[in-house]
């Protein structure tokens, strides 16, 4: 049998986190250990315990909390981090990628593409969705990273929903270089990323945002 | 009734992803009454918007929509496949403006229908998109998986051909 993997969810829907949960109950590989409604709540749960393995995050939080903050707050846990949302909020997840999440998903999927993806996550692979690579093959943002014409053949194919292997032969690369140019793109975003997104900033960020939420700037 | 609100909630996603875009609204409310009222009516469909450029001429627009139509009902008739992925995107090339909306289902085994009809429905959008200035493309074999993209703008470049 498969390792078992410790599940995390953070999420203020907690008709999802309850659908989440009695889901998973049929599931023998994946395990829900936390579940928390913000940052701040799955902190003081995961401090006693082992962080999981996985933590689903949810996008955009009630509490107004930075995307990208959250992932750096949840992965200095020690936790890998799979984004999820209703609404594919451009910006905010692509943040998040810069940030290190490893995959983002949208919440209309059915139980196994999230399986499967939380599943990549836990092997520490990534997990990039036709979604993640709309989202990319969309970014106009000045400061994006630089995809070569083939890398961003295979996005805009894959984007469109087409199987690894049909974007793979539309771009005229074997499926396998195919994988690596998606990997390559993702990693791109986290290169980018990651003089923004250190420890030492975040523990600022989440200062200011703690001030702030406080009334205390 | 599940069905119902995820067609709902598909909508509600769609019109967000439009950021009021006229033309963008105008595709998404068309890929809803497709898939709940016509012939693709239960196929699940996964919709990605973006950009969408919010002046289209109305002939232009129903082009589109039309196509969308014409490759949803075949997915449904011939690709055994029980879902669809629809992107509608603006494009700046060859000139802006534009919005390309492509249709794809993830292939299916042969079907020797497909054969036969598959031909017919890609002259059909080919002229389709053409009457209005703009272009058909379809990537289709039997037994893979078939995309449709339709290219259509408010200034049709001329072609030379």
């Amino acid at each position: 049998m498969a390792e078992l993997i410790r599940l995390g969810a953070i999420d203020d829907d907690r008709m999802l986190l309850t659908g989440l949960a009695s889901w998973l109950t049929e599931v023998d590989d994946v395990v829900l250990v936390v579940s928390a409604p913000d940052v701040a709540g799955y902190a003081d749960q995961v401090r006693s315990d082992p962080a999981p393995d996985v933590v689903l995050l949810d996008l955009n939080l009630r509490d107004g909390s930075e995307p990208a903050a959250n992932v750096v707050a949840v992965q200095a846990t020690g936790a890998r981090v799979l984004v999820v949302s209703t609404i594919p909020d451009a910006d905010a997840v692509l943040s998040t990628m810069e940030a290190g999440a490893a995959g983002y998903i949208t919440k209309d999927k059915d139980l196994p593409i999230l399986l499967q993806a939380i599943r990549a996550v836990a092997q520490g692979d990534s997990a990039i969705t036709p979604e993640l690579t709309f989202l990319i093959s969309r970014d106009a943002r000045p400061n994006r990273p630089t995809l070569s014409p083939q890398e961003r053949a295979v996005l805009t194919a894959y984007a469109s929903g087409a199987t690894l292997t049909a974007a793979a032969r539309r771009a005229g690369v074997a499926y396998g270089t195919a994988r690596e140019y998606l990997e390559r793109v993702k990693r791109k975003y986290a290169e980018v990323g990651r003089p923004a997104y250190t420890k030492l900033d975040l523990a600022e960020r989440v200062r200011e945002d703690r001030l702030e939420r406080d009334g205390l700037t | 009734m599940a069905q119902r609100l995820t067609g709902d909630a598909d909508y509600l996603r769609g019109l967000i992803a439009t950021s009021a875009s006229g033309a963008g609204m105008y595709l998404v409310g068309e890929l809803v009454r497709i898939t709940r009222e016509q012939a693709a009516s239960g196929l699940p469909v996964h919709q990605q918007i973006s950009d969408v450029p919010d002046e289209l001429p109305l002939e232009v627009r129903r082009a589109l929509a039309d196509s969308m139509y014409e490759a949803l009902t075949n997915v449904v008739k011939h690709s055994g496949r029980k879902e669809a992925w629809v992107t509608i995107v603006g494009t700046e090339e060859p000139s802006p403006g534009g919005v390309l909306v492509t249709v794809t289902d993830q292939g299916a085994g042969f079907d020797p229908a497909l054969a036969r009809t598959g031909l017919g429905i890609d002259r059909s959008l080919r002229q389709r998109m053409h009457a209005v200035g703009g272009e058909a493309v379809v990537d289709s074999e039997p037994g893979r998986e078939r995309v449709w993209s339709c290219d259509g703008r408010a200034d049709p470049p001329r072609r030379h051909r």
